[in-house]
Protein backbone atom coordinates (compact mmCIF):
# COMPACT_ATOMS: atom_id res chain seq x y z
CA UNK A 1 0.00 0.00 0.00
CA UNK A 2 2.86 2.49 1.00
CA UNK A 3 5.57 0.34 -0.24
CA UNK A 4 7.13 -0.95 2.80
CA UNK A 5 7.44 -4.32 3.17
CA UNK A 6 9.00 -6.64 6.24
CA UNK A 7 10.17 -9.35 4.38
CA UNK A 8 12.56 -11.91 4.54
CA UNK A 9 14.76 -13.36 1.88
CA UNK A 10 15.55 -17.04 2.86
CA UNK A 11 18.38 -19.41 1.87
CA UNK A 12 18.49 -22.85 0.93
CA UNK A 13 21.21 -25.41 0.82
CA UNK A 14 20.37 -29.01 0.14
CA UNK A 15 23.35 -31.72 2.10
CA UNK A 16 21.85 -34.52 0.40
CA UNK A 17 19.10 -35.33 -2.41
CA UNK A 18 17.20 -38.68 -2.63
CA UNK A 19 13.77 -39.74 -4.13
CA UNK A 20 13.07 -40.43 -0.68
CA UNK A 21 15.16 -38.96 1.78
CA UNK A 22 16.66 -35.14 1.85
CA UNK A 23 18.58 -33.17 3.86
CA UNK A 24 18.85 -29.60 3.38
CA UNK A 25 19.55 -25.98 5.36
CA UNK A 26 17.16 -23.14 5.62
CA UNK A 27 18.42 -19.82 7.17
CA UNK A 28 17.37 -16.23 7.56
CA UNK A 29 13.91 -16.76 8.26
CA UNK A 30 12.30 -17.62 11.95
CA UNK A 31 10.87 -21.07 13.42
CA UNK A 32 6.90 -20.22 12.61
CA UNK A 33 8.15 -20.62 9.01
CA UNK A 34 10.14 -24.05 9.35
CA UNK A 35 7.56 -25.01 11.51
CA UNK A 36 5.09 -23.96 8.85
CA UNK A 37 6.37 -26.41 6.36
CA UNK A 38 7.07 -29.18 8.30
CA UNK A 39 2.89 -29.46 9.22
CA UNK A 40 2.30 -28.93 5.57
CA UNK A 41 4.16 -31.69 4.27
CA UNK A 42 3.30 -34.08 6.93
CA UNK A 43 -0.67 -32.75 6.77
CA UNK A 44 -1.64 -30.75 3.71
CA UNK A 45 0.82 -32.65 0.46
CA UNK A 46 -2.14 -34.17 -1.12
CA UNK A 47 -1.13 -38.12 -2.95
CA UNK A 48 -3.52 -40.49 -4.06
CA UNK A 49 -4.66 -43.41 -1.64
CA UNK A 50 -7.26 -46.02 -1.96
CA UNK A 51 -10.14 -45.05 -0.84
CA UNK A 52 -13.06 -46.97 -1.90
CA UNK A 53 -13.25 -50.55 -1.75
CA UNK A 54 -15.95 -52.65 -2.96
CA UNK A 55 -15.56 -56.32 -2.37
CA UNK A 56 -16.51 -58.93 -5.02
CA UNK A 57 -15.65 -62.28 -2.92
CA UNK A 58 -13.44 -62.71 0.25
CA UNK A 59 -13.23 -66.33 1.51
CA UNK A 60 -9.68 -65.40 3.01
CA UNK A 61 -8.94 -65.34 6.76
CA UNK A 62 -9.31 -61.82 6.97
CA UNK A 63 -12.30 -59.81 7.10
CA UNK A 64 -13.53 -56.98 3.91
CA UNK A 65 -12.79 -54.07 6.35
CA UNK A 66 -9.85 -55.73 7.32
CA UNK A 67 -8.37 -55.73 3.67
CA UNK A 68 -9.95 -52.21 3.24
CA UNK A 69 -7.78 -50.86 5.40
CA UNK A 70 -4.75 -52.71 4.47
CA UNK A 71 -5.05 -51.54 0.64
CA UNK A 72 -5.82 -47.94 1.37
CA UNK A 73 -2.19 -48.12 3.32
CA UNK A 74 -0.52 -48.78 0.49
CA UNK A 75 1.55 -46.07 -1.10
CA UNK A 76 0.70 -45.50 -4.88
CA UNK A 77 3.00 -43.19 -7.26
CA UNK A 78 1.00 -39.49 -6.43
CA UNK A 79 3.29 -37.61 -9.22
CA UNK A 80 -0.04 -36.13 -10.50
CA UNK A 81 -1.69 -35.68 -7.33
CA UNK A 82 -1.43 -31.56 -7.40
CA UNK A 83 -3.34 -31.73 -10.78
CA UNK A 84 -6.00 -34.06 -9.93
CA UNK A 85 -9.34 -32.83 -8.25
CA UNK A 86 -10.79 -33.75 -4.94
CA UNK A 87 -13.89 -35.97 -5.51
CA UNK A 88 -15.42 -33.62 -3.31
CA UNK A 89 -15.21 -30.29 -5.39
CA UNK A 90 -15.27 -32.37 -8.78
CA UNK A 91 -18.08 -31.08 -11.07
CA UNK A 92 -17.08 -34.14 -13.62
CA UNK A 93 -19.01 -36.52 -11.43
CA UNK A 94 -21.08 -37.09 -8.47
CA UNK A 95 -18.89 -38.43 -6.24
CA UNK A 96 -18.88 -42.08 -7.07
CA UNK A 97 -15.47 -41.69 -8.12
CA UNK A 98 -15.58 -42.97 -11.83
CA UNK A 99 -14.09 -40.13 -13.32
CA UNK A 100 -10.57 -39.29 -14.63
CA UNK A 101 -9.93 -36.13 -12.86
CA UNK A 102 -10.25 -37.56 -9.43
CA UNK A 103 -9.97 -40.97 -9.47
CA UNK A 104 -8.57 -44.53 -10.22
CA UNK A 105 -9.53 -47.37 -10.28
CA UNK A 106 -7.90 -50.67 -9.19
CA UNK A 107 -8.79 -54.45 -9.53
CA UNK A 108 -7.45 -57.26 -7.84
CA UNK A 109 -8.41 -60.55 -8.70
CA UNK A 110 -6.56 -63.97 -7.17
CA UNK A 111 -7.82 -67.49 -6.47
CA UNK A 112 -5.09 -70.55 -4.91
CA UNK A 113 -5.21 -73.46 -6.78
CA UNK A 114 -2.37 -74.74 -4.80
CA UNK A 115 -1.01 -76.73 -1.77
CA UNK A 116 1.47 -73.91 -1.43
CA UNK A 117 -0.05 -70.95 0.10
CA UNK A 118 0.02 -67.81 -2.14
CA UNK A 119 0.83 -64.52 -1.19
CA UNK A 120 -1.47 -61.75 -2.48
CA UNK A 121 0.73 -58.55 -2.74
CA UNK A 122 0.53 -54.95 -4.38
CA UNK A 123 2.11 -56.73 -7.38
CA UNK A 124 -1.16 -58.07 -8.22
CA UNK A 125 -3.40 -54.48 -7.94
CA UNK A 126 -4.41 -53.67 -11.64
CA UNK A 127 -4.78 -50.04 -12.14
CA UNK A 128 -6.53 -48.44 -15.07
CA UNK A 129 -4.15 -45.35 -15.02
CA UNK A 130 -0.32 -46.40 -15.71
CA UNK A 131 1.03 -43.37 -13.92
CA UNK A 132 -0.63 -44.25 -10.80
CA UNK A 133 0.62 -47.48 -9.49
CA UNK A 134 2.29 -48.96 -6.03
CA UNK A 135 5.35 -47.57 -5.32
CA UNK A 136 7.05 -50.75 -4.71
CA UNK A 137 5.96 -51.90 -8.35
CA UNK A 138 6.76 -48.76 -10.17
CA UNK A 139 10.74 -48.90 -8.03
CA UNK A 140 10.96 -52.76 -9.14
CA UNK A 141 10.42 -52.28 -13.22
CA UNK A 142 12.38 -49.59 -12.75
CA UNK A 143 15.32 -51.05 -11.52
CA UNK A 144 15.04 -53.74 -14.49
CA UNK A 145 14.56 -51.76 -16.71
CA UNK A 146 18.00 -50.27 -16.21
CA UNK A 147 19.61 -53.81 -15.78
CA UNK A 148 19.22 -54.08 -12.20
CA UNK A 149 19.10 -56.91 -9.83
CA UNK A 150 15.93 -58.79 -9.72
CA UNK A 151 16.43 -59.82 -5.54
CA UNK A 152 13.57 -62.12 -5.21
CA UNK A 153 13.29 -61.13 -1.11
CA UNK A 154 11.39 -58.19 -3.13
CA UNK A 155 7.53 -59.64 -3.35
CA UNK A 156 5.44 -56.72 -2.92
CA UNK A 157 3.50 -55.44 -0.22
CA UNK A 158 1.13 -58.24 1.15
CA UNK A 159 -1.91 -57.87 1.49
CA UNK A 160 -3.35 -61.45 2.47
CA UNK A 161 -2.30 -64.75 2.40
CA UNK A 162 -4.34 -67.43 0.52
CA UNK A 163 -4.73 -71.18 0.83
CA UNK A 164 -6.39 -73.62 -1.42
CA UNK A 165 -9.67 -72.81 -2.79
CA UNK A 166 -9.83 -68.83 -0.86
CA UNK A 167 -10.15 -66.33 -3.34
CA UNK A 168 -10.05 -62.50 -2.82
CA UNK A 169 -12.00 -60.52 -5.97
CA UNK A 170 -12.08 -56.51 -5.69
CA UNK A 171 -12.67 -53.32 -7.50
CA UNK A 172 -11.15 -50.31 -5.71
CA UNK A 173 -11.12 -46.79 -6.12
CA UNK A 174 -8.15 -44.54 -5.34
CA UNK A 175 -8.69 -40.98 -4.85
CA UNK A 176 -6.85 -37.60 -3.77
CA UNK A 177 -6.79 -36.85 -0.03
CA UNK A 178 -4.65 -35.05 2.02
CA UNK A 179 -2.59 -36.59 5.28
CA UNK A 180 -5.13 -34.26 7.69
CA UNK A 181 -7.99 -36.76 6.62
CA UNK A 182 -6.34 -40.11 6.86
CA UNK A 183 -2.79 -40.68 7.77
CA UNK A 184 -2.83 -42.98 4.57
CA UNK A 185 -2.53 -39.47 2.07
CA UNK A 186 0.59 -38.28 4.03
CA UNK A 187 3.67 -38.37 2.03
CA UNK A 188 5.45 -38.17 4.75
CA UNK A 189 7.87 -40.73 6.52
CA UNK A 190 9.32 -38.28 8.83
CA UNK A 191 10.32 -34.38 8.35
CA UNK A 192 11.96 -33.18 11.37
CA UNK A 193 14.00 -29.81 11.59
CA UNK A 194 16.54 -29.16 14.30
CA UNK A 195 18.00 -25.32 15.42
CA UNK A 196 21.58 -25.24 13.94
CA UNK A 197 23.88 -25.31 17.34
CA UNK A 198 27.02 -23.04 18.24
CA UNK A 199 29.07 -24.14 20.10
CA UNK A 200 32.01 -22.27 21.75
CA UNK A 201 34.76 -24.25 24.22
CA UNK A 202 36.53 -21.70 26.62
CA UNK A 203 40.43 -22.42 25.29
CA UNK A 204 41.62 -21.07 28.16
CA UNK A 205 39.67 -22.78 30.78
CA UNK A 206 40.06 -25.67 28.78
CA UNK A 207 44.13 -25.78 29.23
CA UNK A 208 43.67 -26.27 32.78
CA UNK A 209 42.08 -29.36 32.11
CA UNK A 210 44.60 -32.77 32.42
CA UNK A 211 44.14 -35.39 29.72
CA UNK A 212 42.47 -37.44 31.76
CA UNK A 213 39.99 -34.67 32.87
CA UNK A 214 39.06 -33.15 29.10
CA UNK A 215 38.63 -36.98 28.09
CA UNK A 216 36.02 -37.70 31.12
CA UNK A 217 34.55 -34.17 30.28
CA UNK A 218 33.96 -35.64 26.02
CA UNK A 219 32.24 -38.84 27.48
CA UNK A 220 29.98 -37.15 29.49
CA UNK A 221 28.14 -36.16 26.22
CA UNK A 222 25.74 -38.72 25.00
CA UNK A 223 26.64 -37.73 21.47
CA UNK A 224 29.67 -37.92 19.12
CA UNK A 225 30.53 -33.91 19.34
CA UNK A 226 33.74 -33.03 20.93
CA UNK A 227 37.14 -35.29 20.41
CA UNK A 228 41.32 -34.53 21.03
CA UNK A 229 43.33 -33.52 18.79
CA UNK A 230 46.29 -36.63 18.31
CA UNK A 231 48.66 -33.99 18.14
CA UNK A 232 48.03 -30.89 19.96
CA UNK A 233 45.81 -32.62 22.65
CA UNK A 234 43.34 -30.01 22.84
CA UNK A 235 39.42 -30.84 22.53
CA UNK A 236 37.98 -29.98 19.21
CA UNK A 237 34.41 -29.84 18.11
CA UNK A 238 33.94 -32.47 15.65
CA UNK A 239 29.96 -32.56 15.18
CA UNK A 240 28.30 -29.89 16.17
CA UNK A 241 25.01 -31.17 14.80
CA UNK A 242 25.31 -34.30 16.69
CA UNK A 243 24.38 -32.06 20.03
CA UNK A 244 20.85 -33.19 21.01
CA UNK A 245 20.52 -30.18 23.15
CA UNK A 246 20.99 -32.38 26.20
CA UNK A 247 23.17 -30.01 28.15
CA UNK A 248 25.13 -33.05 29.87
CA UNK A 249 28.46 -31.47 28.53
CA UNK A 250 27.43 -28.24 31.02
CA UNK A 251 26.52 -29.87 33.47
CA UNK A 252 29.59 -32.28 33.82
CA UNK A 253 31.44 -28.46 33.34
CA UNK A 254 29.78 -27.70 36.50
CA UNK A 255 30.28 -30.97 38.12
CA UNK A 256 34.36 -30.61 37.70
CA UNK A 257 33.87 -27.10 39.02
CA UNK A 258 34.78 -25.47 35.36
CA UNK A 259 31.54 -23.38 35.10
CA UNK A 260 31.74 -22.04 31.20
CA UNK A 261 33.74 -24.39 29.91
CA UNK A 262 31.51 -24.87 27.21
CA UNK A 263 28.85 -22.44 25.70
CA UNK A 264 26.39 -23.89 23.08
CA UNK A 265 23.78 -21.77 21.62
CA UNK A 266 20.85 -22.16 19.31
CA UNK A 267 21.17 -20.18 16.06
CA UNK A 268 17.31 -19.28 16.06
CA UNK A 269 17.33 -18.33 12.27
CA UNK A 270 18.89 -21.47 10.83
CA UNK A 271 17.71 -25.07 10.75
CA UNK A 272 18.41 -28.43 9.63
CA UNK A 273 15.66 -30.47 7.61
CA UNK A 274 15.56 -33.86 7.30
CA UNK A 275 12.76 -35.16 5.22
CA UNK A 276 11.58 -38.82 4.22
CA UNK A 277 9.10 -39.65 1.68
CA UNK A 278 6.88 -42.65 2.06
CA UNK A 279 7.92 -42.92 -2.30
CA UNK A 280 4.67 -41.45 -3.04
CA UNK A 281 6.24 -38.35 -3.81
CA UNK A 282 9.97 -37.72 -4.16
CA UNK A 283 11.47 -35.83 -1.41
CA UNK A 284 12.15 -32.92 -2.83
CA UNK A 285 8.55 -32.39 -4.94
CA UNK A 286 7.16 -32.81 -1.06
CA UNK A 287 9.12 -29.84 0.01
CA UNK A 288 7.88 -27.94 -3.83
CA UNK A 289 4.47 -28.69 -3.23
CA UNK A 290 4.38 -28.38 0.23
CA UNK A 291 5.60 -24.67 -0.36
CA UNK A 292 2.60 -23.98 -3.04
CA UNK A 293 0.44 -25.49 -0.68
CA UNK A 294 1.09 -22.92 1.74
CA UNK A 295 0.99 -20.22 -0.82
CA UNK A 296 -2.35 -21.26 -1.83
CA UNK A 297 -3.54 -21.11 2.21
CA UNK A 298 -2.43 -17.72 2.70
CA UNK A 299 -4.12 -16.39 -0.79
CA UNK A 300 -7.57 -17.99 0.85
CA UNK A 301 -7.26 -16.09 4.01
CA UNK A 302 -7.13 -12.82 2.07
CA UNK A 303 -9.57 -10.50 3.43
CA UNK A 304 -11.95 -10.61 0.94
CA UNK A 305 -14.23 -7.61 1.09
CA UNK A 306 -11.31 -5.03 2.23
CA UNK A 307 -13.48 -1.62 1.09
CA UNK A 308 -16.08 -2.69 3.07
CA UNK A 309 -13.47 -3.03 5.90
CA UNK A 310 -11.49 0.04 5.29
CA UNK A 311 -15.07 2.19 5.23
CA UNK A 312 -15.79 0.46 8.68
CA UNK A 313 -12.21 1.73 9.93
CA UNK A 314 -12.87 5.20 8.27
CA UNK A 315 -16.46 5.91 9.62
CA UNK A 316 -15.61 5.30 13.06
CA UNK A 317 -12.52 7.61 12.88
CA UNK A 318 -14.43 10.09 11.64
CA UNK A 319 -17.14 9.49 14.37
CA UNK A 320 -14.59 10.18 16.76
CA UNK A 321 -13.25 13.06 15.21
CA UNK A 322 -16.62 14.77 15.13
CA UNK B 1 -21.84 -43.89 14.23
CA UNK B 2 -22.28 -40.42 15.14
CA UNK B 3 -19.05 -38.91 14.41
CA UNK B 4 -18.68 -36.08 13.13
CA UNK B 5 -17.17 -35.91 9.26
CA UNK B 6 -13.19 -35.95 8.61
CA UNK B 7 -13.70 -33.24 5.94
CA UNK B 8 -15.41 -30.91 8.49
CA UNK B 9 -11.47 -30.43 9.71
CA UNK B 10 -10.33 -28.60 6.52
CA UNK B 11 -13.51 -27.70 3.95
CA UNK B 12 -15.50 -24.77 5.35
CA UNK B 13 -19.31 -25.18 5.22
CA UNK B 14 -21.37 -23.38 3.14
CA UNK B 15 -22.80 -19.75 3.81
CA UNK B 16 -19.86 -19.20 6.51
CA UNK B 17 -17.17 -16.78 5.69
CA UNK B 18 -13.46 -17.85 5.18
CA UNK B 19 -12.46 -15.22 7.09
CA UNK B 20 -14.46 -12.71 8.99
CA UNK B 21 -13.32 -9.09 10.30
CA UNK B 22 -14.73 -7.79 13.84
CA UNK B 23 -13.73 -4.29 14.80
CA UNK B 24 -13.00 -3.54 18.50
CA UNK B 25 -16.01 -1.35 19.32
CA UNK B 26 -13.74 0.22 22.73
CA UNK B 27 -10.31 0.73 20.97
CA UNK B 28 -9.44 2.25 18.23
CA UNK B 29 -7.18 0.22 15.54
CA UNK B 30 -8.05 -2.91 16.95
CA UNK B 31 -9.95 -5.94 15.59
CA UNK B 32 -9.82 -9.55 15.45
CA UNK B 33 -10.22 -11.69 12.43
CA UNK B 34 -11.61 -15.33 12.60
CA UNK B 35 -10.68 -17.84 9.96
CA UNK B 36 -12.33 -20.69 9.40
CA UNK B 37 -10.47 -24.63 8.96
CA UNK B 38 -7.47 -23.03 9.42
CA UNK B 39 -4.99 -23.65 12.54
CA UNK B 40 -1.08 -23.56 14.04
CA UNK B 41 0.47 -23.02 10.43
CA UNK B 42 -1.52 -20.45 9.31
CA UNK B 43 -1.83 -18.76 12.51
CA UNK B 44 1.92 -18.82 13.59
CA UNK B 45 3.38 -17.53 10.76
CA UNK B 46 1.19 -14.43 10.66
CA UNK B 47 1.17 -13.99 13.82
CA UNK B 48 5.52 -13.49 13.67
CA UNK B 49 5.09 -11.85 10.28
CA UNK B 50 3.08 -9.17 11.92
CA UNK B 51 5.66 -8.70 15.10
CA UNK B 52 8.03 -7.54 12.06
CA UNK B 53 5.46 -4.71 11.42
CA UNK B 54 6.37 -1.46 13.67
CA UNK B 55 3.22 -0.39 13.64
CA UNK B 56 1.59 -3.30 14.55
CA UNK B 57 1.58 -3.04 19.05
CA UNK B 58 -0.58 -6.42 19.22
CA UNK B 59 -0.80 -8.99 17.10
CA UNK B 60 -1.68 -12.96 18.87
CA UNK B 61 -3.54 -15.73 17.90
CA UNK B 62 -5.14 -18.63 19.52
CA UNK B 63 -7.35 -21.80 18.43
CA UNK B 64 -10.26 -21.72 20.72
CA UNK B 65 -11.23 -25.09 21.17
CA UNK B 66 -8.99 -27.65 19.10
CA UNK B 67 -12.46 -29.16 18.25
CA UNK B 68 -13.76 -26.23 16.64
CA UNK B 69 -11.54 -26.35 13.37
CA UNK B 70 -10.51 -22.20 13.61
CA UNK B 71 -8.12 -19.19 14.86
CA UNK B 72 -8.95 -15.93 16.02
CA UNK B 73 -5.83 -13.34 14.81
CA UNK B 74 -6.32 -10.20 17.27
CA UNK B 75 -3.86 -7.46 16.17
CA UNK B 76 -3.95 -3.65 17.69
CA UNK B 77 -1.74 -1.12 15.84
CA UNK B 78 -0.31 2.33 15.88
CA UNK B 79 -2.78 5.27 14.53
CA UNK B 80 -0.61 5.45 10.82
CA UNK B 81 -1.73 1.88 10.29
CA UNK B 82 -4.75 -0.17 10.47
CA UNK B 83 -5.34 -3.82 11.74
CA UNK B 84 -6.73 -4.50 7.69
CA UNK B 85 -3.70 -3.30 5.85
CA UNK B 86 -1.55 -4.85 8.65
CA UNK B 87 -2.89 -8.18 8.11
CA UNK B 88 -2.82 -7.70 4.33
CA UNK B 89 0.62 -6.76 4.21
CA UNK B 90 1.51 -9.87 6.41
CA UNK B 91 -0.21 -12.12 3.80
CA UNK B 92 2.00 -10.09 1.01
CA UNK B 93 5.15 -10.25 2.69
CA UNK B 94 4.86 -14.29 3.62
CA UNK B 95 3.79 -14.54 -0.31
CA UNK B 96 6.95 -13.01 -1.82
CA UNK B 97 8.80 -15.06 0.70
CA UNK B 98 7.12 -17.92 -0.21
CA UNK B 99 7.87 -17.54 -4.07
CA UNK B 100 11.41 -16.17 -2.84
CA UNK B 101 12.11 -19.33 -1.05
CA UNK B 102 10.79 -21.59 -3.86
CA UNK B 103 12.92 -20.12 -6.65
CA UNK B 104 16.10 -20.52 -4.65
CA UNK B 105 14.98 -24.11 -4.00
CA UNK B 106 14.65 -24.56 -7.73
CA UNK B 107 18.39 -23.09 -8.43
CA UNK B 108 19.92 -24.66 -5.52
CA UNK B 109 18.48 -28.17 -6.85
CA UNK B 110 19.91 -27.45 -10.28
CA UNK B 111 23.30 -26.89 -9.24
CA UNK B 112 23.35 -30.12 -6.85
CA UNK B 113 22.22 -31.98 -9.52
CA UNK B 114 24.89 -30.87 -11.80
CA UNK B 115 27.65 -31.34 -8.77
CA UNK B 116 26.14 -35.23 -8.61
CA UNK B 117 26.82 -35.60 -12.06
CA UNK B 118 30.13 -34.21 -12.47
CA UNK B 119 31.53 -36.00 -9.29
CA UNK B 120 29.92 -39.43 -11.14
CA UNK B 121 31.60 -38.53 -14.13
CA UNK B 122 35.22 -38.09 -12.30
CA UNK B 123 34.44 -41.03 -10.63
CA UNK B 124 33.60 -43.63 -14.15
CA UNK B 125 36.89 -41.33 -15.06
CA UNK B 126 39.28 -42.53 -12.40
CA UNK B 127 38.48 -46.48 -12.44
CA UNK B 128 38.77 -46.36 -16.23
CA UNK B 129 42.45 -44.47 -16.00
CA UNK B 130 43.52 -46.71 -13.49
CA UNK B 131 41.80 -50.05 -15.26
CA UNK B 132 43.30 -48.89 -18.68
CA UNK B 133 46.37 -48.34 -17.00
CA UNK B 134 47.40 -51.91 -16.25
CA UNK B 135 45.89 -53.30 -19.93
CA UNK B 136 46.27 -50.94 -22.95
CA UNK B 137 43.16 -52.18 -24.10
CA UNK B 138 40.35 -50.22 -24.16
CA UNK B 139 37.64 -52.21 -22.68
CA UNK B 140 34.06 -51.21 -22.92
CA UNK B 141 33.79 -49.20 -19.67
CA UNK B 142 36.13 -46.58 -21.84
CA UNK B 143 33.95 -46.55 -24.76
CA UNK B 144 31.16 -46.23 -22.18
CA UNK B 145 32.89 -43.37 -21.18
CA UNK B 146 34.32 -41.75 -24.07
CA UNK B 147 30.31 -41.79 -25.44
CA UNK B 148 29.23 -39.96 -21.79
CA UNK B 149 31.86 -36.90 -22.12
CA UNK B 150 31.09 -36.19 -25.39
CA UNK B 151 27.25 -36.78 -24.28
CA UNK B 152 28.17 -34.17 -21.30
Amino acid sequence: MEGVSYQRFPKIKIREMKDDYMKFELRETDASMANALRRVMIAEVPTIAIDLVEIEANSSVLNDEFIAHRLGLIPLVSDDAMGMRFSRDCDACDGDGQCEYCSVEFHLNVRCDSDQTLDVTSNDLRSTEPRVIPVDVAARSLASESGGFDSPDQRGIIIVKLRRGQELRLRAIARKGIGKDHAKWSPAATVTFMYEPEIHINEELMETLTLDEKTTWIESSPTKVFDIDPNTYQVRVVDPEAYTYDEEVIKKAEAMGKPGLVEIYAKEDSFIFTVESTGAIKSYQMVINAIEILKQKLDAVRLQDTEEADIGELTQHLGRGL
Amino acid sequence: MNAPDRYERFVVPEGTKKVAYERDTKIVNAASFTIEREDHTIGNILRMQLHRDPNVLFAGYKLPHPLQYKIIIRIHTASQSSPTQAYAQAIDDLDRELDHLKKSFEEEKISTDNQSLVLAAQEIKNKTFLRSSKKAVPNEATTFVLFFKEDF
